[in-house]
């Protein structure tokens, strides 16, 4: 039961490392495939795990984990919760910039809309950015690999001026004022 | 003179030449060729060549004494392996015996090379035990839930090839179960749990394995009897393949349809218990080629029975 | 021809698919290869049933319900996925039970049976694979057989199970002392299965599908060979994930299975959630039906555990299905104890 820190390991040049968590195991496979093929110019590797925790055998193997993404299927109750307790194993320090989440299923209408809004409740809570996705079709796959793909490469440093931090000061998800005040 | 001439061929020559003879050791041999003559000095020469006459030489005495110090090494060389043998095998008797964890000497580090050899040549032996065993068909045996289930597997064969393998699964809990398996629902698998799944696991498995195999062997003898004997055809059979109905053709075109019927009553063999021969013609089941064949198909396989009297000429 | 025939004759002609007519014709043998040649298959109907029945009338002038029914028979023995099928189960077997033959069973059935009801009328026919297919046309003491919904019987000789097409609950109890005699076992009961397709449930019944059990020896290589991998892809519960599917593999079986459509749970126990008080208090169980459809319902549970949407180790509720060999379960509280908690989310 070791919690996964951003800097036990030393990072490598020209590589990044994406760790997609997803309760369900589907869209996470997607959504490698395409990003380890969309990328050319640096070795992007993607750790695919089903919750936190992470095995400690492979905690050798394991690379510098530079973007962590937590999988949030509305359509499952489980999603969530699972990745609520992954949280707990993750250490502080990825907070600052390294962390965000993505949501498929919202478009879903049999869907409570409470699911969503405690997904967002989360992500505000935890000042991390929160995207949207579509796991059902091809473009939907392909656009959200292009954008994990470029917080990676911010948050792994590969993007000149810009750092994780900052990208995601400012993509944080917020609450509108209304819901602001049930969350304080 | 024939060995002479073989052995010496320049001595020989020298004689031949006539004129001056040179030996070797001339002295006393030239005093005893004077007195007794040449024959016999070129006897004692011959004698003196093959080595017969002792030889006092100082330094054959250094290679005794050489060979003396040899064999006094090799005598405590001896002694000291039989002491080891000894001591082998009496740790070997103790491996055997089973107390091989004898304290003392792990702690002196005595033997600790010759145990260690032969524990490993013991593990060895056991693996090949079980290999064996395997091969004549044991059982495999795999925990699937710790302490609490296990999977049998039960292998068939016939005639040395392998066939079905079934498996069973065990519960331990409380009582022995059978949770599931793969063995075909005709086999009274029920009555064998009643008889003694409780009591005696080995021989559940063992009246269990000898129902599979045998069911195996009348399956292969179907198919085998459909296969080589074109002229009789398989009317009726049933999953437990305990009753076997054929249809047989005399050799002759005018020759009645016979129905043997077999019954395989007892399910752990791969023989009938009972054969009925009817046909139109209903002297012939009673005709002495018939009622050989009754008991030739009693007592061998139907497949071989069956090519037996089709070479006797009692079917076609 | 009589009137019954004729209808019987019209209703096989209606059922049976204009494409599979002359196959099913040419296997009943009571019209010449080249006369049927000869029939328009494309024609509607009822142009097909006139002549049909002219070409029967003028080959064979005695064509008799027997004959009708045989026709039946040949098509529904070829295509039997026509309803639901329910299995049965023979129990308390006799010690001579093993000796049961095909002749003996025959002669045995039709006798038991017209002892216990007057006016029935049977036709027995063996398949190839080992199985006895028994048509019962039912009436009673004021009235003929009626040949327009006879129940079918599949019964394969020496086990003890019985699979049931089209049986009213009112001649239940005749077929069953029939049958419970003809096979020389001591009673019969519902196997509580029953499915669409005649072939799945037998096969799943008599456990002749591929079904996984661990062994000490590699599986053969191809079973393995998973589709190769992007290198750059790492996952960290790889060996969860195999294990996971051999679990599933070992409760659900693997590759082809039989097709079963559902797995119904009537549940008749205590409610135990919690904030409820109207329903913790009551004094009578709380009555529920569950029900799990899909068009092939194993796989889908396999599926379901492999994908890790189901815990491991799979719940005995649902490996139940296949260890007992059933598709329909009542849950009481003496049993297994809580119900609706560990039912999981269904896809």
């Amino acid at each position: 039961m070791s919690t996964l820190k951003p800097f036990s390991k030393i990072p490598e040049l020209n590589s990044a490392n994406v760790l997609l968590v997803e309760n369900e195991e589907q869209f996470q496979k997607k959504l490698a495939d395409v990003i380890v093929n969309a990328e050319k110019d640096v070795s992007v590797g993607v750790r695919l795990a089903r919750r936190l925790p992470l095995p400690v055998e492979n905690e050798e193997t394991r690379p510098c984990i530079d973007l962590v993404v937590f999988i949030i299927n509305l359509s499952f109750e489980r999603s969530f919760q699972s990745v609520e307790l992954s949280l707990k194993y993750v250490d502080p320090g990825f907070f600052l910039g390294k962390v965000c989440f993505l949501v498929t299923g919202a478009r879903c209408w049999s869907v409570s809309s409470d699911r969503l809004q405690s997904v967002r409740k989360l992500a505000t809570s935890l000042r991390c950015p929160l995207l949207y996705a579509e796991d059902q079709t091809v473009e939907g796959v392909n656009t959200a690999a292009a954008r994990l793909l470029r917080v990676l490469k911010v948050t792994a440093g590969l993007t000149p001026w810009a750092t994780g931090l900052s990208l995601s000061t400012l993509t944080r998800c917020t609450l509108s004022s209304d819901l602001e005040g049930d969350f304080d | 003179m024939m060995t002479l001439s073989e052995r010496f061929p320049g001595f020989v020559r020298g004689v031949s030449t006539g004129g001056s003879i040179s030996i070797s050791r001339p002295g006393r041999d030239m005093d005893a060729a004077r007195t007794q003559g040449v024959f016999s000095h070129l006897h004692l020469l011959e004698r003196g060549a093959l080595g017969l006459i002792p030889q006092e030489d100082p330094a054959q005495n250094d290679r005794v004494d050489d060979l003396k110090a040899v064999i006094h090494t090799l005598r405590a060389r001896r002694d000291e392996l039989r002491v080891q043998a000894d001591r082998t095998r009496e740790l070997r008797h103790s491996i055997d015996k089973g107390d091989f964890l004898d304290e003392e000497d792990y702690r002196t580090g005595e033997n600790s090379e010759i145990r260690a050899a032969l524990l490993t040549a013991k593990q060895t032996e056991l693996k090949k035990l079980l290999k064996a065993h395997h091969l004549i068909g044991g059982y495999d045996l795999i925990e699937t839930q710790p302490g609490k289930r296990f999977c049998v597997s039960l292998h068939t064969a016939y005639e040395g090839t392998y066939c079905t393998t079934y498996h069973l699964e065990l519960d331990l809990t409380r009582t022995v179960q059978v949770v599931r398996h793969d063995v075909p629902p005709s086999m009274p698998l029920d009555t064998l749990v009643q008889q003694n799944l409780q009591t005696n696991l080995p021989a559940f498995l063992h009246s269990l394995s000898l129902h599979l195999n045998a069911l195996t062997s009348r399956q292969q003898q179907i198919v085998l009897v459909k296969d080589q004997i074109k002229s009789v055809d398989v009317l009726e059979s049933n999953q437990l393949c305990s009753v076997l109905v054929l249809l047989c053709r005399g050799p002759k075109q005018q020759d009645p349809e016979t129905l043997v019927t077999l019954l395989y009553r007892d399910l752990t063999s791969e023989l009938p218990t009972q054969v009925t021969v009817e046909s139109e013609d209903d002297a012939l089941p009673n005709s002495p080629q018939w009622k050989k064949s009754k008991t030739l198909l009693l007592d061998q396989p139907v497949h071989k029975a069956l090519e037996i009297m089709n070479k006797t000429g009692v079917i076609a | 021809m009589d009137e019954t025939t004729r209808t019987v004759l019209q209703r096989v002609v209606r059922k049976v698919p204009a494409t599979r007519l002359r196959e099913v014709l040419r296997t009943w043998g009571r019209v010449p290869a080249r006369q049927l040649d000869l029939l328009d298959f494309s024609t509607s109907k009822f142009v097909l049933f006139e002549d049909v029945r002219s070409l029967c009338e003028v080959n064979s002038n005695r064509l008799t319900l027997k004959h009708v029914c045989e026709l039946e028979m040949i098509y529904f023995i070829g295509n039997p996925a026509q309803g639901v099928w329910r299995a049965c189960h023979l129990t308390e077997p006799d010690d001579d039970v093993m000796t049961v033959e095909l002749r003996q069973f025959k002669e045995q059935f039709k006798a038991r049976l017209t002892e216990l009801i007057s006016n029935v009328s049977v036709k027995i026919k063996k398949h190839d694979d080992e199985a006895v297919w028994i048509r019962i046309a039912w009436g009673d003491h004021f009235h003929r057989p009626n040949q327009l919904k006879p129940t079918y019987v599949v019964h394969h000789l020496q086990t003890p199970y019985v699979f049931v097409y089209n049986l009213s609950t009112k001649h239940k109890p005749l077929l069953y002392q029939a049958l419970v005699l003809a096979t020389r076992h001591g009673s019969m009961k519902d196997s509580h299965l029953s499915g669409k397709s005649l072939t799945s449930i037998r096969d799943f019944l008599m456990r002749s599908y591929q079904q996984a059990f661990p062994t000490k020896y590699a599986r053969p290589l191809q079973e393995k060979n998973t589709a190769p991998t992007n290198p750059n892809i790492e996952k960290e519960h790889a060996e969860q994930e195999e294990k996971r599917l051999q679990l599933a593999c070992e409760a659900f079986g693997e590759g082809n299975v039989p097709r079963l459509e559902t797995a119904t749970y009537k549940l008749e126990t205590r409610y135990r959630g919690s904030g409820n008080e109207t329903l913790n208090n009551r004094e009578e169980p709380f009555r529920a039906l569950i029900k799990f459809s899909s068009a092939n319902l194993l796989v889908s549970l396999n599926h379901c555990v492999s994908a890790g949407m189901a815990e491991t180790p799979v719940t005995p509720l649902l490996s139940s299905i296949t260890q007992k060999g059933k598709n329909y379960f009542v849950i009481t509280d003496k049993g297994s104890g809580n119900s609706s908690q560990s039912m999981v989310q269904k896809k």
